[in-house]
């Protein structure tokens, strides 16, 4: 009874926090979505005409077709990267922890401040160099072309994002008996067969993990977007969280982003749901 | 034990509640204000006029993301007594909500300018000719330019379109970059469309514009295609570079010409202090008296229907109005003064003060835009392609009629 009093006195203050800070404020969204309210002022219900009129619009497909784009191909990236990284730090090398520190390094720092940084690469550094080695592309700066911008914030995120999936693969390749490896070795295993065959099917757990983690972080991208093109150049940066946010506080449209978001969060589960389910299928 | 502790912290809750509801005391006045960069000047004047009036409590607040907070404040209803806002979106909303007292018979509102009177009553639904609001302090928008290189080239304020293209020509002749851009904060492309809209469609546009009379399809072309003119004449990567970046480079001579709002020069003297800055209207036309200076209302005092304190709210109105106290802000912030008695003098904004005495003022055309429209956005895609006139056009309009219609 008494270890029990304990429990409750750890668990509802932090369930009445997160209920009121988040689950809270989620159903509130859910409820708005239903309205007409611009955030502030008087409101009415309009039932389903919000999400009606989410089928029409040009800006959220272009955020849609934008988002995925760029969660594909960060996720693919992230996760070939991390796995080799961590390959390298796994095996024998010199200075392992050091330099597995190093790697941890940019999962440390804010987000807001490595794409400011970066930002200051792109407008300054790059373009110089681009014109002093000749390189076309370089010499003008890419946040602001509107076809190469969205790659200037694939560098930043997957730059970022990479320490931490390595780390899971790290852990991941320690939990791989040692003994396995002299054994396919006996068999006549080559590096890539004793990879493909034997580590990879017995980190593919890990694998799961990552790739579920990757795209859902990355379908909600912001950070970096608000910091480095806000968007632009036009629209051509601009993110579904991203279009959320700026048009629903700025542009007034609190009820009908409020919407847009609700079905985006069903998008994301509906996704994160069926990753888990095939990818699971394929450890066992 | 236990029971203590728990009455304790449900009487301090108590506590916090009864702060938030508490009776309103006598002579007390909650004063808020949207715009951050003066608030240190708003204070300095708090605290004279509370010097004066040792019977009297003061409330500032001037938080970050101002609009917003404001917007909170109403729907709890709990609104302050005087807010200062600028002539945009924000004093639309809150004009067309009815929370405002009309402050035309105040004395302080003979003295103001008829062109920022007007902006006023063009905010108001249905332009009633009423002042929810007292203009005190205006902004500029035009072209910045660096003395220097001017004197060197021996070049003279243009006061026409041709002759701004001359100066252009000349420039450029003599291996000097004519403008900067720097529109990778689409922002910045304001201050080259709001007066080419202005000059070449005017005040009646705007407001037939909301009501779906006219379109920017078969009004706008030659705004358009002057834009790309002046772009041309801007650097390469137009896009490459931001508002903070770019007014280093300016600062630096980089360019001749920049296009921006007196807001700017504090900044670009920020990163050199011995720049020689000064500013003139963009002339977009041939003819020089239809060239206006935009200027818009910055900061504006409106007072809340509701107040309690109705007096005290307008005694202090009245107190800022002096014409010391105008001087002291308009020094302060580089602003221009929205009534006849004062006149700002500072060099750095030397080029614009001939069209303020003739009254020959535009006022911003986003103000009239429906909320959440960006044109900026629309304008950045344009200048970056070079692009079609008649396609970004036709995107102004299928936009703008997007946001005029939620």
């Amino acid at each position: 009874m008494k270890k029990n009093r304990a429990y409750m006195v750890i668990i509802i203050p932090m369930l009445v926090l997160f209920f009121t800070f988040h689950t809270f404020s989620f159903l509130k969204g859910i409820f708005y979505s239903f309205t007409d309210w611009k955030g502030y002022g008087t409101w009415d219900f309009v039932g389903l005409t919000n999400y009606l009129k989410l089928w029409g619009d040009e800006a959220i497909g272009d955020a849609y077709k934008f988002t995925f784009k760029y969660a594909i191909c960060a996720t693919i990236l992230v996760n070939i990267i991390s796995l080799l990284l961590a390959l390298a730090l796994n095996a024998k090398i010199k200075c392992k922890n050091a330099l597995k520190a190093i790697y941890f390094l940019p999962y440390m720092l804010s987000a807001l401040i490595v794409s400011f940084v970066f930002n200051f690469i792109f407008s300054n550094v790059l373009p110089d160099l681009g014109q002093k080695m000749g390189i076309g592309f370089l010499s003008s700066n890419i946040l602001g072309q509107e076809n190469l911008a969205w790659i200037g914030i694939l560098v930043v995120g997957v730059w970022q994002a990479v320490a931490f999936n390595t780390i899971i693969y790290m852990s991941g390749l320690q939990t791989v008996d040692t003994d396995i490896y002299e054994a396919s070795s006996i068999d006549g295993a080559g590096r890539w067969t004793t990879f493909w065959k034997m580590t990879f099917p017995l980190i593919a757990p890990f694998f799961t993990i990552n790739m579920v983690l990757c795209v859902k972080n990355f379908l909600m991208v912001f950070d970096q977007i608000i910091a480095m093109t806000n968007g632009g150049p036009g629209t051509s940066t601009q993110s579904i969280s991203v279009l959320i946010y700026k048009q629903g506080f700025s542009g007034a449209q609190y009820a009908y982003q409020s919407a847009n978001a609700v079905i985006f969060f069903i998008v994301i589960a509906v996704i994160s749901l069926f990753q888990t389910r095939v990818l699971e299928k394929r450890e066992a | 034990m236990k029971n203590r502790l728990l009455a304790a912290a449900a009487l301090a809750g108590c506590a916090l509640l009864m702060t938030g509801c508490g009776q309103k005391e006598e002579n007390h006045l909650e004063i808020f204000s949207t715009k951050m960069e003066n608030q240190a000047i708003l204070q300095s004047f708090i605290d004279e006029y509370t010097q004066e009036h040792p019977d009297v409590t003061i409330e500032f607040n001037s938080p970050p993301d101002a609009s917003t907070v404001l917007r909170t404040k109403l729907t709890k209803n709990r609104v302050p007594d005087i807010i200062f806002m600028g002539g945009d979106m924000t004093f639309r909303d809150m004009s067309e909500a009815e929370i405002l007292m009309d402050l035309s018979d105040m004395e302080e509102a003979d003295r103001i300018k008829d062109a920022y009177k007007e902006q006023v009553y063009n905010l108001n639904p249905d332009q009633e000719e009423k002042l929810y609001g007292l203009p005190y302090a205006t902004n500029a928008e035009g072209i910045i330019y660096n003395v220097d290189i001017f004197k060197e080239q021996g070049l003279e304020i243009p006061e026409t379109w041709d002759e701004l293209m001359d100066v252009c020509e000349k420039l450029e002749s003599a291996g000097i970059q004519p403008f900067y851009f720097t529109l990778k904060d689409s922002w910045t492309g304001g201050p080259l469309w709001i007066p080419m809209t202005y000059d070449l469609a005017g005040m009646d546009f705007f407001l037939d514009r909301r009501e779906g009379k006219t379109t920017f399809l078969g009004t706008h072309e030659e705004a358009a295609e002057k834009i790309l003119t002046l772009t041309g004449y801007g650097q390469k990567d137009l896009l490459g570079k931001g508002y903070d970046d770019g007014n280093i480079d300016f600062a630096n001579g980089k360019a001749a010409m920049m296009f921006q709002g007196n807001w700017a020069i504090p900044n670009i003297q920020k990163a050199n202090p011995d720049v020689n800055l000064d500013m003139f209207a963009l002339p977009v036309t041939n003819d020089e008296s239809k060239n206006a200076i935009i200027s818009g209302i910055d900061v504006m005092p409106t007072i809340y229907k509701e107040t309690k304190e109705e007096e005290l709210a307008k005694d202090f109105i009245s107190f800022i109005f002096r014409d010391d106290k105008v001087k002291a802000y308009i020094e302060d912030q580089f602003a221009f003064p929205s009534v006849d008695t004062v006149v700002q003098d500072n060099a750095s904004v030397a080029g614009v003060a001939e069209k303020f005495a003739q009254g020959n003022i535009g006022d911003f055309a986003d103000h009239y835009y429906p909320t959440g429209f960006d044109f900026t956005v629309t304008l950045q895609t344009f200048v970056s392609k070079q692009g079609d006139v008649e396609e970004f056009l036709k995107k102004l309009d299928k936009e703008y009629d997007k946001y005029n219609s939620f």
